[in-house]
């Protein structure tokens, strides 16, 4: 029976929107919060994994992301998108941790070193079956990792937010705080400086 | 600015369907004859291609759960740290909470000191007062009192029970003035309400378990308000009861005010209110042995060595 209202529940909260989430938030409900957490994990961590090149990384910074998320709830105003309030917060963990790296140098994890991909990384790719197509991809997969690393930590979060976060250049503006043409030059030159790294892959 | 500088500054731009249909027509017919500017939106599209695909690490399937758990950890944790301030605030307010219950006494002993002999003098008017009054004041109190009660209700007494048991479950106004209002009205006038009620609920399709049935109902539902809005009047009715002895010429109204005559069904709701005037009377009792227990300690030299008192345990206490 409990565990049936549970259920329900859970369906309930499903099926409501992130602001309405987001306003229970407000309220400090630590349901609501998880409801968020689950929805939107995936999708943090991808862009820290993307902002910073390394596993580890990205699951701390997504962690720190969601407890900031918490611990700030009242910064978020009732009505706005949520998901461009969070991609935010996300957005200044990342960035925040790019300038202490760049200040105190990288936090060097054993067998996670910035750029490397774990053995068994490559999802869903053919050349998995074939070891030399296989190494072949993984060293242009480094490379490209190793890009986004390259690019300046402002241009880096524009592309990601585009390219990993799926946002519209207006909704990148708002997250990062800048204007729309800001955002269409940062993007245009990121994406000329990946072209002329990549060029020769 | 070239043709090819304009349209490389925005070509991300219209990689990503982020143009107007005015640029993006511009863009085409630039792209159309150049072929630099093709080959720079070919690489681009590519690179971005690549960077798009390249895989993301495996993550563990149970990983957003490990995540859920740490959260709710290091929250945990965390709580305690503003609760900590609140919980200091409630540890301080248990303290002042001690303090201001051990000042209850002593600031109540002060005020009684102060208080008492101007009661005891006004309680000595008012004995004095119902003395002469009674019994002949007391009843004319009680008929004030029966008439003010008959006035109100009297727009719902002219209204047909069936009517009444609609408003038992609007407004609980009306419902009271229904309550008081059966009682109050001519014995001969309730019969015929509930032969009314009877035929309308059947009518109405209701259960038509007993003659009265809907028209009690609507007197149980209605004696719950009445209850509480009545409390008040039956304590002075409680308060009256130990002169009713001696008050033969109380009209017969007045005792229909307390309404347990007539209207069997509404015995619960009765019981209540009976124990309720016991409590009443009870308190009734307490406090007037207080009064006078305050009096007789007032009377003496108590004045001074009450006060001494008070502060001295007012100074211990704190």
């Amino acid at each position: 029976m409990a565990e049936r209202s549970d259920r329900e529940q859970a369906l309930r909260d499903a099926a409501r929107t992130d602001e309405e989430l987001a306003d229970r938030l407000l309220a400090g409900d630590q349901e609501a919060f998880e409801v968020l957490v689950r929805r939107h994990h995936g999708r943090v961590r991808s862009l820290c994994y993307r902002m910073t090149g390394t596993r580890a990384d990205a699951e701390d910074l997504s962690q720190e992301t969601f407890l900031r998320v918490f611990r700030h709830r009242e910064t978020y105003q009732s009505g706005r998108r949520f998901r461009v309030w969070l991609d935010r917060i996300c957005m200044n963990v990342c960035l925040t941790h790019q300038e202490r790296i760049k200040r105190t140098g990288p936090i060097v994890r054993l067998g996670d070193r910035t750029g490397e991909l774990p053995a068994g990384a490559l999802v869903g790719a053919a050349e998995r079956q074939d070891p030399e197509a296989r190494a072949q991809m993984n060293e242009m997969l480094k490379s490209v990792a190793k890009v986004t690393q390259d690019l300046p930590a402002q241009y880096r979060a524009a592309l990601v937010l585009r390219i990993f976060g799926g946002l519209s250049y207006q909704e990148i503006a708002d997250v990062l705080g800048i204007s729309m043409g800001t955002v269409m030059s940062r993007i245009n030159r990121a994406r000329i400086r990946v072209r002329n790294q990549l060029k020769d892959l | 600015m070239t043709a090819c500088d304009s349209t490389r500054k925005r070509l991300s731009a219209y990689l990503d369907g982020e143009v107007t249909p005015v640029e993006c027509a511009s863009i085409e017919g630039h792209l159309a004859g150049c072929a630099g500017c093709r080959t720079l939106r070919e690489e681009l599209a590519r690179s971005t291609q690549m960077l798009a695909n390249a895989p993301e690490p495996h993550w563990a399937s149970d990983s957003t759960d490990q995540l859920v758990g740490r959260l709710r950890a290091q929250l945990a944790r965390e709580r305690p740290a503003p609760p900590a301030h609140a919980m200091a605030g409630q540890v301080a307010a248990a303290r002042d909470g001690f303090n201001w219950r051990a000042l209850v006494l002593p600031l109540a002993a002060v005020v009684l000191v102060v208080a008492v002999p101007g009661l005891w003098m006004t309680g000595v008017r008012r004995e004095s007062a119902r003395n002469a009054k009674a019994p002949g004041a007391v009843a004319a109190d009680a008929e004030k009192m029966a008439t003010a009660r008959a006035v109100a209700p009297e727009p719902a007494a002219l209204a047909p029970a069936p009517q009444a048991s609609l408003a038992a479950v609007a407004p609980a106004v009306t419902a009271n003035a229904v309550a008081v209002a059966a009682p109050a009205a001519a014995p001969a006038e309730v019969p015929a309400q509930l032969a009314q009620g009877k035929e309308n609920s059947t009518a109405a399709g209701r259960a038509p378990g007993g003659g009265a049935a809907p028209a009690k109902d609507v007197l149980a539902k209605a004696e719950e308000p009445a209850k509480m809005q009545d409390a008040g009047l039956a304590g002075a009715l409680a308060r009256l009861e130990p002169a009713a002895p001696k008050l033969a010429s109380v009209p017969a109204r007045v005792k229909a005010d307390v309404p347990t005559p007539t209207v069997q069904p509404a015995s619960g709701a009765l019981s209540a209110l009976d124990i309720e005037i016991a409590a009443l009377e009870a308190r009734m009792a307490r406090v007037e042995a207080e009064v006078s227990a305050f009096t007789t300690a007032a009377r003496g030299d108590a004045h001074r060595e009450s006060s001494q008192v008070a502060s001295r345990r007012f100074a211990t206490w704190r």
